[in-house]
């Protein structure tokens, strides 16, 4: 059986709202969060209608606590969860919890310079590229491909985006082009990526 | 105006029966929906009043419903104040653990503790004298306007509650620990539960 995985972004975290970086840190989810992690847990169970299914999530917090909720919308035991480290989301090393990008661009103009360059291969000090995250991710994939099946995995915004780029096989602009939406989430399967709206959050 | 006292809504070891102390797990989709709809609730309370100060234990689910709570009153979830103080009483090695796990690994310390369960404290945690101790230094220090609005734990809300209506230590232990619903805390040491329906 063709392999199919369901990517979901956690819930609106108090930092997505302000603008905040965050990286490898973390902050709680907000109300909308939690609900939009609600929403998205029922549009997954409709998605899923009864499917067997293996869940992965990243062990950062707001990943662990949309996966609880999605894990209860679905009927799944939270214990039987796979916390995988790949999954984390890309680190921005010394500046991860930054204020955000314009502060970023103003506090480090050189960096930013630097970046603007080659974006998919810049590094934070301390931090990943693109690049690394795709390194790291790819495993991951081709694991899921090569054991098919269904899999489910709660992650973050760039790494969802890499994982789409990488199964479509796009460029480096356009896998950054790609949207990051908390209220609908991914579906891979072969040859394409659908998404699914998970609405009533 | 008073002082509002909420738990955290229910988490993955609540709902397995486990003992938290100073460890964590995330809140269920029952504990979101519980701290939402003690928000809704504690903003009917307010009718549209701010609280003067937002205080919340600094532990992974108490910080998690603080900010949906936060969110059902409009008040900024980075100005919540986090205080050590309101962190769960410490179990120690039990922190983790449900009742057959404590009976079977640590009968010895689960009886010696049952003989003064107020004074006597878990192995390597904290008795509930210690943790009444820190909860009254917090409420020494609290700013005397209100209404002001607090978020912590089980165990040391029901300190803090029999500080505040003036119970003896094995009378607060017998007070209960919901979490469809929040006390308000009135001058004079009177206490009112406030239902939070709809969770």
């Amino acid at each position: 059986m063709p392999a199919i995985v369901y990517l979901i972004r956690h819930g609106e975290t108090v930092w997505n709202r302000t603008g905040r970086l965050q990286g490898q840190a973390d902050s709680p989810l907000t109300a909308l969060g939690a609900r939009q992690a609600e929403a998205m847990g029922h549009a997954l169970r409709r998605a899923l209608d009864g499917a067997p299914f293996r869940f992965w999530a990243s062990p950062l917090g707001r990943a662990r606590q949309s996966a609880a909720i999605v894990a209860d919308a679905v009927g799944h035991d939270y214990n039987d969860i796979v916390f995988d480290d790949r999954l984390k989301e890309i680190t921005l090393g010394a500046r991860d919890g930054y204020a955000g990008w314009r502060e970023l661009a103003r506090d480090f103009p050189e960096e930013a310079a630097v970046r603007r360059r080659d974006p998919w291969n810049f590094r934070h000090p301390g931090g990943e590229s693109s690049q690394m995250v795709q390194d790291r991710v790819r495993p991951l994939l081709e694991g899921w491909t090569a054991a098919g099946g269904v899999h489910v995995a709660v992650s973050h915004g760039v790494v969802v985006k890499i994982l789409r780029g990488l199964h479509l096989g796009l460029s480096t602009g356009e896998t950054f082009a790609l949207d990051r939406p908390q209220d609908a989430f991914h579906r891979l399967r072969p040859g394409a990526v659908d998404v699914i709206p998970a609405g009533g959050a | 105006m008073a002082v509002f006292l909420l738990r955290h809504g229910e988490t993955l070891w609540n709902r397995a029966r486990r003992l938290q102390g100073r460890k964590d797990t995330p809140l269920t989709l029952k504990g979101a929906r519980q701290a939402a709809a003690m928000g809704r609730a504690l903003a009917r309370q307010l009718g549209g009043a701010a609280p003067a100060a937002f205080f919340a234990s600094p532990l992974g689910r108490a910080r998690q419903t603080a900010v949906i709570v936060a969110d059902g009153i409009g008040f900024d979830p980075e100005a919540i104040l986090f205080d050590e103080r309101l962190a769960e009483t410490s179990f120690g090695a039990w922190d983790g653990l449900n009742m057959a796990e404590i009976l079977a690994g640590h009968r010895a310390a689960w009886e010696r503790r049952n003989e003064d369960r107020w004074r006597n404290a878990p192995p390597g945690g904290e008795s509930h004298a210690e943790s009444a101790a820190r909860a009254a230094g917090f409420l020494a220090g609290l700013p005397a306007a209100r209404p002001l609005a607090i978020v912590a734990h089980g165990s040391l809300n029901r300190v803090l509650r029999g500080l505040w209506i003036g119970l003896d230590g094995s009378a607060s232990l017998r007070l209960d620990e919901p979490q469809d619903g929040f006390y308000r805390l009135e001058e004079g040491g009177r206490e009112v539960f406030v239902p939070a329906d709809g969770a």
